[in-house]
């Protein structure tokens, strides 16, 4: 079913406003269709072989399922808000004695029952009008349902939230829109943890859209943790608006999908607002990951990194695109972006732009950017000690790979994920036989 | 140090020093751009059937194009229709056969640039082949090449002594179909320069071109085509200015360079044409397209640029790297001061085994310059134990200018290494501080610490073009800081 058909059968919203907007939202992605390779941003991503697909808008959550299916991905000590296929699922989510400082609720509710507060936000970051943004319009004419996050002003909470997106095998194809909308007040702090999952290994396209809106010195630390699908198509948009002296660390993670794509755009509109973002992408057999990184310096004194690592084995390809845009009042930004990409197979590919684009003279700005394989010296030193081929490849990798999740400070978030990088690469069962170590 | 910009703007922008216009009656084509002036420009050079066919041939395809808009400059849609496409000064049927013959109105503007050819003959053992709008008129040196069997000689000539060899390379490396800008110079090019170093020669002087945009309203399309076969050398310099006018001209070169086995070419430019003066009026749009294409193994051919003049430079000096074991490399200055645009860089295309390519680009930014380094390295699936390294540095003077960075790496082959590196800063006040506590004036200290700042640069180009350049810089950056 196209998307055509699906978007004249939706159910109106309530609120004329955001009826409105969807509309508005329909006609952009009308218009423009899915961007297409001859656009910029997406000449190395080519989504033919995802608008060829026909996807069912998921209307009825799969029900049946028990928080023991997803025993492997819940975490312990955090709110918990799960999605199954989109939609919220309230059996399954963890919402105990939640603070009165914050406001953790599926979007879906709020635009029901109460839509003005959406207003000062909702919509407002994201732009959807450009061709290339035709999947953020895609997204705001089918949203349906969500997260909204708001902590009050000097809220800091003590849990992580936990955004856990399930998607199940299904008949058809589907495809699901989650919205997030994340508001810190100032001098709040919070740390939310984006999840994607799959329960089966079906086909489908995640397109989700995050708008994330930090006030004066608040603090937002992010993790977004991929592992859709083998077959899955996963679109991310994340729109983060910061004002003065406030701080947004970004960590992602590519592990699963066919297609992967994340877009992330900060944009430091006050002074002394930092953005620290930084990312894995591990692909394997014929995936392809996309990560591109756009950091916008508004105002002066602000600071930013972008650091961002690949490994790439069998037939995979690797996308990075890093931006640091530097306005002609932001005076004494200092920016730093690096990108660093192992390739493993001789059938891997990556494609990697790191771009400066600076119209101010009091800056430091740099940017770096290697592509290598895994060092003959280190190897021999290794096997010099009586390790394996296998295992002293896996050890270099992973040690490469590691550098990213080093700064975490969620002890139990760190060590799943060192798991789950170290299951991903080649030579995992030799070393347990040989080391007899497990991760 | 922006307390002082007033005080120092006092001593801004010089004029461009080389602004003047020789009246010379020059044979110019009316304006406009069809096939019967395509074939009136093949006619009027008597070129064989071939050239014709292949100008017309191009001409059909530009036809079909679309003027690309992607680069980071901005510029008024360019009027094809109003610009002539020929223009050769009228002394022509009488060629001169020695220099005293050469029109002394020629020979003064020469003076003028500080480049009289006498001089430059016995000063740089240099043979040039100055190119005065779109025809050369003084051939130097000719015998002495000849002895070593090097031809180097207008393109117009070429095509009538050595129809067989620009038939055989023209258009090899760029094709006519390549970009906007080169199907039109394929279609109306009107001369340039061909060389070609037989095997196992070494050339024995630096060749170089002098040329300049004369002719009122009249865009220069040159052509240059250096062949170097097996195991020979040399090294080409070119060095531009133009006289000063108020209407934007458009330049559109193209370059083809063709280096067999073990064949070594090193491409000089210096660039100095007319940038437009400090509200952004005036001033040459320069869009080049210049390629290299290592064919052979054990090949070489490197690119050094200083690119101080022109309102708009768009260009991407290339390597393609064929042969096994080949080298490219990339050395660029580039300098815009008050509303000069620059988007250049350069493309490396590893094709074969072994190859390495290096690059290094400095970019300075002065008033409301803007200038982007844009480059792509792409590493082919065969070529295995590639070797890039790039640097690129861009220093920042004043607050409204612009520096960026579009750096391409696309890697097929897991055994390439790369590395890209970039940085961006102002001169640091600890630097200029440093200079002025020992005595140095202001404006020397900024000289000294750019001059610096592209010494990597000035070493690889040669010698007498490397005081040029560094003239060109001080003289370019003349009341930038303050």
């Amino acid at each position: 079913m196209s998307f055509q058909t699906q978007f004249a059968d939706l159910v109106a919203i309530d609120d004329p406003t955001l009826q409105q907007l969807r509309q508005q939202a329909w006609e952009y992605f009308s218009q423009s269709g899915f961007p297409k390779p001859q656009l910029e941003h997406w000449k190395y991503t080519n989504l033919r072989a995802l608008e060829k697909q026909s996807f069912v808008i998921a209307q009825e959550q799969c029900m049946g399922l028990v928080p023991d299916d997803l025993e492997p991905y819940l975490m312990a000590n955090t709110y918990t808000l799960v999605f199954v296929n989109g939609q919220f699922d309230p059996a399954l989510s963890k919402l105990d004695d939640l603070p009165k400082t914050a406001t953790m609720t599926n979007l879906a509710s709020v635009i029901k029952t109460d839509p003005q507060r959406l207003r000062p936000h909702f919509a407002k970051y994201a732009d959807m009008s450009k061709a290339e943004y035709s999947l953020t319009a895609l997204n705001t004419a089918f949203m349906t349902d969500g997260a909204y996050i708001e902590l009050n002003q000097e809220a800091k909470l003590t849990k992580p939230i936990h955004l856990l997106f399930v998607t199940t095998p299904q008949q058809q194809s589907i495809s699901t829109q989650p919205r997030i909308l994340i508001i810190v007040n100032p001098n709040a702090k919070a740390k939310v943890i984006e999840q994607y999952v799959s329960l089966g290994a079906s086909t489908y396209f995640t397109n989700v859209l995050s708008e994330i809106s930090l006030a004066a010195n608040s603090q937002l630390e992010h993790y977004k943790i991929q592992q859709e699908s083998d077959k899955a198509y996963h679109i991310a948009t994340m729109q983060v608006q910061q004002q003065q002296g406030s701080r947004l660390t970004d960590y992602r993670f590519a592990f699963g999908a066919l297609l992967a794509r994340d877009t992330i755009n900060s944009i430091l509109a006050g002074e002394y607002a930092e953005s620290d973002c930084s990312g894995l992408y591990l692909g394997q057999k014929r995936q392809h990951i996309d990560y591109h990184v756009c950091t916008e310096h508004q105002q002066a004194h602000c600071r930013s990194t972008q650091n961002y690592k690949g490994v790439l084995m069998d037939r995979a390809r690797g996308v990075f695109n890093g931006r640091v845009h530097v306005h002609p009042n932001a005076k004494k930004t200092d920016s730093q972006q690096s990108n660093k990409n192992l390739l493993l197979s001789k059938d891997a590919e990556i494609d990697t732009k790191p771009e400066l684009e600076i119209y101010a003279d009091e800056v430091q700005c740099s940017h770096g950017a290697t592509v290598g394989q895994l060092d003959d010296n280190m190897v021999f030193y290794l096997r010099s000690r009586g390790l394996s081929q296998q295992v002293a490849r896996h050890l270099l990798t992973y040690g490469f790979a590691k550098e990213i999740i080093e700064g975490i400070d969620l002890e139990a978030l760190q060590m799943m994920l060192g798991k789950t990088i170290a299951e991903k690469l080649p030579g995992t069962e030799q070393l347990k036989e040989e080391m007899e170590w497990e991760y | 140090m922006p307390d002082t910009a007033t005080e120092v703007a006092s001593l801004v922008d010089k004029d461009y020093e080389h602004g003047f216009v020789t009246d010379i009656e020059a044979d110019t084509v009316p304006p406009g751009l069809n096939e019967d002036v395509i074939r009136l420009i093949s006619q009027k050079k008597n070129e064989p059937d071939f050239m014709l066919e292949w100008r017309l041939k191009a001409y059909r395809h530009w036809l079909t194009l679309q003027p690309p808009h992607w680069a980071h400059i901005n510029f008024p849609e360019i009027d094809y229709q109003a610009i002539s496409y020929y223009s050769a000064p009228k002394s022509d049927k009488e060629r001169p056969k020695s220099l005293e013959e050469v029109d002394p109105k020629l020979l003064e503007t020469y003076e003028k640039l500080g480049i009289p050819l006498e001089e430059q003959k016995m000063l740089a053992g240099v043979a040039v082949d100055a190119v005065f709008d779109s025809v050369s008129v003084a051939t130097t040196f000719k015998d002495k090449l000849a002895k070593e069997g090097v031809i180097f000689c207008a393109f117009s000539e070429a095509l009538q002594t050595h129809p067989e060899l620009v038939k055989q390379y023209l258009g090899s490396v760029v094709p006519m179909t390549d970009n906007y800008f080169a199907t039109l110079n394929s279609a109306v090019f009107s001369d340039g320069s061909f060389v070609y170093i037989p095997k196992g020669v070494r050339c024995p002087m630096e060749l170089s071109t002098y040329f300049r945009i004369n002719a009122s309203h009249t865009g220069q399309f040159e052509r240059t085509l250096i062949v170097a076969e097996e195991g020979s050398y040399v090294s080409y310099l070119e060095g531009c200015t133009a006289p000063r006018r108020d209407e934007n001209q458009l330049h559109a070169a193209v370059v083809e360079l063709v280096a067999l086995d073990n064949a070594q070419i090193k491409y000089s430019t210096v660039q100095n044409w007319y940038p437009g003066d400090e509200n952004g009026q005036g001033g040459i749009y320069n869009f080049v397209t210049k390629r290299g294409d290592c064919r052979g193994h054990h090949a070489k051919i490197s690119w050094t640029q200083v690119e101080t003049g022109s309102a708009i430079t768009w260009k991407y000096p290339s390597c393609v790297l064929t042969g096994d074991h080949s080298v490219g490399e990339f050395y660029s200055v580039a300098l815009t001061h008050h509303h000069q645009q620059a988007d250049t860089g350069t493309k490396m295309v590893h094709l074969g085994k072994h190859t390495t390519s290096t690059i290094i680009s400095k970019g300075i930014s002065a008033g409301q310059g803007q200038n982007a380094y844009r480059g792509l390295v792409r590493i082919a699936k065969q070529a295995d134990n590639a070797r890039n390294y790039t640097q690129c540095d861009s220093l920042l003077m004043g607050s409204r200018c612009g520096a960026h960075t579009f750096p391409s790496v696309e890697v097929k082959n897991p055994t390439a290494t790369l590395e890209h590196e970039a940085s961006t800063s102002k001169i640091s006040d600890d630097q200029l501080f440093y200079c002025l506590q020992r005595g140095i004036s202001e404006e020397d200290a900024v000289s000294m610490i750019v001059n610096g700042f592209c010494k990597e640069i000035f070493k690889e180009l040669p010698m007498e073009f490397a005081v040029e350049a560094q003239k060109l810089l001080d003289m370019s950056l003349e009341g930038a800081v303050g």
